[in-house]
């Protein structure tokens, strides 16, 4: 079994002037430019009472959003939903968009870790920050010589491009909290055994620990200019 | 006294800081200021950014934003965007509107109102600021006097929107810009917390290089700041 590492990433906030909070987020060759904005007015026919509610609109690179985005969409709020403190802003509206700007694959993935940036660029208030991790599973092209790992005939690849997405047997993105790295939701197609999603559960939980890091470096790279 | 400043210090939503707090307050009760909560036992973190200090014993968030959440006593400044009933509807840049009752300006009554109109602009204290209502503005302070607040006749001047952080560090006695530039140029600047900035200079070319000025100062030092303005007055 073959543990490939996580692909570059790169982050740049408040690259917006009118929203809220916004980040150019990549992940090796996929790319994300995401808005936040909020907490905002609402339209009185959508309000709650208790607590915030929270829209996500996702724009593909040409033409007008369709199913595959909207299934995106719902799966990114159900984040967000999750990881922002709604109940300080009842009958308010948190605004989150993204822009589709480049995808070679991992695209939920990256959608997420720039959305998890741009409302933290917001400064809105989040019990915990989301992490992503896209992981394929592929099998084998060929059988090596030296087949020392018995019955593992296949590969675990994360953040996979989307040629390697293709010839996955099986496709996950695992979302943690970035305090106790508990997993917040998944994403998955294909057939694995239970076994298979436990391997990838255990080593995506260790990959977004280096995810985290990199937010808290991004973090701080960006509040070490805003020093008095 | 600061705790914030370097790379160790900065804080992700989430985190938490009991430790943190006990080496500086030990045993002692401690106020937690913004981006800070109380779950059960802990204090986590819920913005990201530096953690700093107050004496005696109050911590709090230092982070990046531009929206505005009103906070009750803070001063603003907003835009009259409306009548309704008895009170202006006030844009300060929160999700909703502030309310401005037509008594509350110095020596209105309720045969003497003030007039304004949509688009005028208003420097004010926030009475009321709950997140479950709209927040109300007024432009008298306990004694009914104006005190400053009120109409700000904007006629010769510019109102710009700026991140929250940078109306707070121009207000903050640490930042050196304001008055320095008091020094050497006659102008006139309100700062309101929600981020907008009314300025008044004598022509429109020096307002325009102000503003500039201001809105570039957001990530310079003090030392930097003044690196500028001997630039530009030589």
């Amino acid at each position: 079994m073959l543990l490939s590492t996580l692909s570059e990433m790169k982050c740049k906030q408040n690259v917006l002037k009118s929203t809220d909070g916004s980040v150019e987020f990549s992940q090796g060759d996929t790319v994300v430019l995401v808005g936040a904005y909020g907490p905002a007015d609402c339209k009185e026919s959508k309000q709650d009472v208790k607590e915030a509610i929270v829209e996500v609109n996702f724009r593909p690179k040409i033409g007008i959003p369709g199913i595959a985005e909207k299934y995106l969409e719902q799966f990114v709020k159900g984040v967000c939903e999750s990881c922002i403190q709604r109940s300080l802003h009842p009958r308010t509206t948190f605004s989150i968009i993204v822009q589709v700007i480049q995808d070679r694959g991992s695209l939920l993935s990256c959608a997420i870790n720039g959305t998890s940036m741009a409302l933290q660029d917001a400064g809105i208030s989040m019990k915990f920050m989301p992490v992503a991790v896209t992981v394929a599973l592929k099998h084998k092209e060929e059988v090596s010589m030296e087949t020392d790992c018995g019955t593992e005939d296949y590969d675990v690849i994360f953040s996979p491009s989307l040629e390697e997405e293709e010839k996955a047997f099986a496709n996950l993105t695992l979302v943690f909290d970035s305090v106790k790295s508990e997993l917040v939701s998944t994403y998955a197609s294909g057939p694995m055994t239970s076994f298979q999603y436990q391997q990838c559960l255990m080593s995506a939980k260790n990959v977004s620990k280096s995810i985290v890091q990199f937010f808290r470096d991004s973090v701080s790279k960006k509040l070490a200019a805003d020093v008095l | 006294m600061l705790l914030n400043n370097v790379g160790e210090h900065i804080y992700l939503p989430g985190d938490v800081i009991n430790s943190k707090i006990q080496t500086v307050c030990d045993g002692e009760t401690v106020r937690l200021g913004p981006g800070l909560s109380k779950h059960n036992t802990d204090v986590t973190v819920s913005k990201a950014g530096s953690l700093c200090f107050g004496p005696p014993n109050t911590f709090w968030i230092d982070c990046h934003q531009k929206r505005y959440i009103p906070c009750k006593g803070e001063n603003v400044i907003g835009v009259i965007s409306g009548k309704q009933g008895d009170y202006y509807k006030v844009d300060i840049g929160s999700s909703d509107q502030a309310l401005l009752n037509f008594l509350s300006f110095e020596g209105a009554s309720k045969r003497n109102r003030p007039n304004l109109s949509p688009g005028d602009v208003v420097f004010g204290k926030l009475a009321i600021a709950n997140k479950h209502m709209e927040p109300e503005m007024t432009c008298v302070d306990v004694n009914g006097k104006a005190n400053g607040m009120g109409l700000v006749d904007d006629k010769y001047g510019i109102l710009f929107q700026t991140s929250l952080n940078l109306a707070r560090k121009l207000l903050s006695p640490d930042c050196i810009l304001l008055p320095e530039l008091g020094s050497r140029l006659a102008f006139e600047v309100i700062v309101g917390l929600n981020g907008k900035i009314a300025l008044f200079c004598k022509s429109s070319a020096q307002t325009i290089t102000l503003m500039k000025l201001i809105n570039e100062s957001e990530y310079l030092s003090n030392e930097q700041m003044l690196d500028v303005l001997k630039g530009m007055f030589l």
